[in-house]
């Protein structure tokens, strides 16, 4: 069953989005081609005064439209996939989705799976757009140098508390992004969907509110826990047989790291679990 | 022929008359398969119960008979079927006979108009032919 | 045998608004029933309530011995009032999702319909009349082999030529192990098909009966009677 619903799930919002993408990577080799031209010329001392200047005017405001593009498109994507899931579930369509033979947990997590796939094709999209425009023989080197760097820290070369602290860095992105973010998202359509009229202001409510209200009280916690603290107090004695303290940012990363991942991953599951109740408890459809 | 129900009367009632005129007329000759009930409840535009209910009272009176899995027949019994003929068109002339009083018709002026009537219809007739 | 559907002091509320009443309702199998009030008497939300779309407020409702869920969702089909095929898909897929999900799904009447109706299978729901819409939807719920059929409205809004063409196929598709619920307002047309009618009113059942008994012992059309139980 979940396979299918993913099969239709995915059906529905592929084709604008691979539009979309394929409208972005086509951008992107336009630049790329536009570089080459102007690096060619260059080599070859073609160039005057005035067609130096044109493309480097041009070269600004392509850009500028590439940058605009990759926020516009992160955000579009996001926003166009919640707009159809909620319309999925809440509009007249959920007469046909909320009929079917299947437990409301296997319809959200469909959905989630969709939002997730398409959010990790965005952003490779994105990634492999902006490489596209910056890999070049001289940039290259400096590339692979911060990758090789990275590699080190991974495989424990630099040490084990920092290899730790990368993997937990990186887990924990992965986990905000993928599953904090999203079950929040859909949460906030749930929650919209409970307000009589106005549910999607309802969910956009829901949505910022909660995100401000959890990272507040979040950030509150790391100062009231010891040991959590993102600024560390260290207390010396001067040469003179004063007592020094310094206070300075750093110093629990992988305390705080750990307590952000696991903070994450909990509630990832409670709004998982609190769309699953309200679908299938609190369900009124018009 | 639409069966043209009345919505006043129940349904099963009407649909027994229909398919008994249908017998006596000849429409269904004695001895021969009546349609499945779903194709006379379909034709009817009647629901399929209604039909079944309608068949079954038919079949108590002997007016139909059921054969285990090969559906439901007309009785062969002539009799029967020429009573009922008789019944309905005696029912018919007592109909008429009243209706006629109420006009205010005796019997005999009643059977001279019919005469007349009769030989109408024949000199109509006689003039499609010329 | 157990009843298809059975109500047991079933209130549903919205806000300080009663829809429905403490009502206690018990259908039984193989009957086609209709459900017949005027606009607002809670019809809708009795059928939306056993499909599982609302959630009571007091009270119980069973559908084959089950609250509405997973397993009597397999078992019941519904056609809604308000159309809800807008999506991306074509006929054809629209069929294949319903093949996909439902298992009693006859994809052979389904195409069948459609070509009595000279529906072409390729076009875009998006851009299909109102009414041609509402004919596809009644060809996905009655090419399913059901235990519940239930129709909220289905002859509303509807030429009379296609009213006698839903009317045929109900009758058609009609499986004496089946139950048909139709809700609607229109009973004239309708009267001639059903086994019981419930008369509903603000929320609360008024009558049951069969159409036969109210025939021949009221004397009237189920019409004439809804309109003397039901004068404004």
């Amino acid at each position: 069953m979940l396979k299918k619903l993913f099969k239709y799930d995915w059906k529905s919002v592929s084709l604008l989005l691979f539009i979309l993408h394929g409208i972005l990577l086509f951008y992107t080799l336009i630049g790329r081609i536009g570089i080459s031209i102007a690096m060619s010329q260059s080599a070859s001392h073609v160039i005057t005064e005035d067609s130096a200047q044109v493309f480097g005017i041009v070269g600004m405001l392509y850009v500028l439209g590439f940058v605009l593009f990759i926020f516009a498109i992160m955000i579009a994507t996001f926003v166009y996939l919640a707009a159809r899931m909620q319309k999925s579930l809440f509009s007249d369509e959920g007469y046909l989705t909320h009929t079917l033979p299947v437990s409301p947990g296997k319809l959200l997590f469909s959905k989630i799976l969709v939002f997730c796939t398409w959010s990790v094709l965005d952003i490779l999209c994105v990634t492999l757009s902006i490489l596209i425009l910056v890999t070049y023989k001289d940039t290259l080197s400096w590339m692979v140098n911060d990758l090789k760097s990275l590699l080190d820290v991974l495989s424990g070369f630099t040490g084990i508390e920092e290899q730790t602290l990368m993997i937990l860095t990186i887990l924990d992105a992965l986990v905000q992004f993928f599953a904090y973010y999203t079950t929040l998202l859909f949460f906030a359509l749930c929650l919209g969907s409970l307000f009589k009229t106005h549910k999607v202001l309802g969910a956009i409510v829901s949505f910022f509110g909660i995100n401000i209200g959890l990272s507040v009280i979040r950030t509150l916690l790391c100062f009231l826990i010891p040991g959590l603290n993102p600024f560390t107090t260290m207390v010396s004695s001067g040469t003179d047989g004063s007592v020094i303290t310094q206070t300075s940012l750093g110093g629990n990363e992988l305390a705080l790291m750990g307590f952000s991942l696991a903070w994450d991953l909990v509630f990832a599951v409670l709004f998982f679990l609190g769309s699953r109740y309200i679908l299938s408890k609190k369900l009124n459809l018009e | 022929m639409s069966w043209n129900l009345n919505s006043e009367r129940p349904i099963y009632a009407q649909l027994m008359e229909r398919i008994t005129l249908d017998i006596i007329s000849g429409i269904y000759p004695p001895g021969s398969k009546l349609p499945s009930v779903r194709d006379l409840a379909q034709d009817a535009g009647v629901n399929p119960n209604t039909m079944q209910k309608a068949l079954s009272e038919l079949e108590r009176t002997g007016l139909l008979f059921s054969q285990r899995t090969s559906g439901r027949f007309v009785t062969e019994e002539l009799t029967m079927i020429e009573k009922i003929k008789t019944e309905l068109a005696s029912e018919q002339v007592r109909e008429f006979l009243e209706k006629m009083r109420n006009i205010g018709f005796d019997k005999e002026t009643t059977l001279q108009l019919i005469q007349q009537a009769d030989e109408e219809e024949k000199e109509t007739k006689k003039e499609d032919y010329t | 045998m157990k009843p298809i559907l059975e109500c047991q002091n079933l209130t549903k509320r919205y806000g300080t608004k009663t829809a429905l009443d403490s009502l206690n309702l018990s259908l039984e199998r193989g009957k086609i029933i209709g459900l017949l009030g005027p606009n607002g008497s809670g019809k809708t939300t009795l059928i939306k309530l056993l499909n599982g779309l609302l959630t009571p407020s007091e009270g119980r409702i069973f559908v084959d011995g089950r609250t509405p869920g997973v397993e009597t969702k397999k078992i019941v089909s519904y056609l809604p009032e308000r159309t809800y095929l807008n999506s991306w898909m074509k006929v054809c897929d629209i069929i294949d999702y319903f093949r996909d999900f439902y298992e009693d799904f006859d994809k052979s009447r389904a195409y069948d319909m459609l070509q009595k109706l000279n529906i072409n299978p390729s076009d875009q729901l998006r851009s299909m009349s109102k009414g041609t819409k509402e004919k596809v939807q009644l060809i996905l719920v009655m090419s399913r082999r059901a235990s519940l059929y239930c129709l909220d409205e289905p002859i509303a809004g509807v030429d009379p030529a296609t009213r006698d063409y839903i009317l045929s196929t109900i009758l058609n598709n009609y499986d004496e192990n089946a139950t048909i619920l139709i809700s609607t307002h229109l009973i004239s047309d309708v009267e001639n098909i059903l086994d019981d009618v419930v008369f509903i009113q603000n929320g609360r059942i008024r009558l049951t009966d069969s159409v036969e008994n109210i025939r021949f012992q009221q004397g009237k059309s189920v019409d004439t009677l809804f309109r003397e139980v039901f004068k404004c």
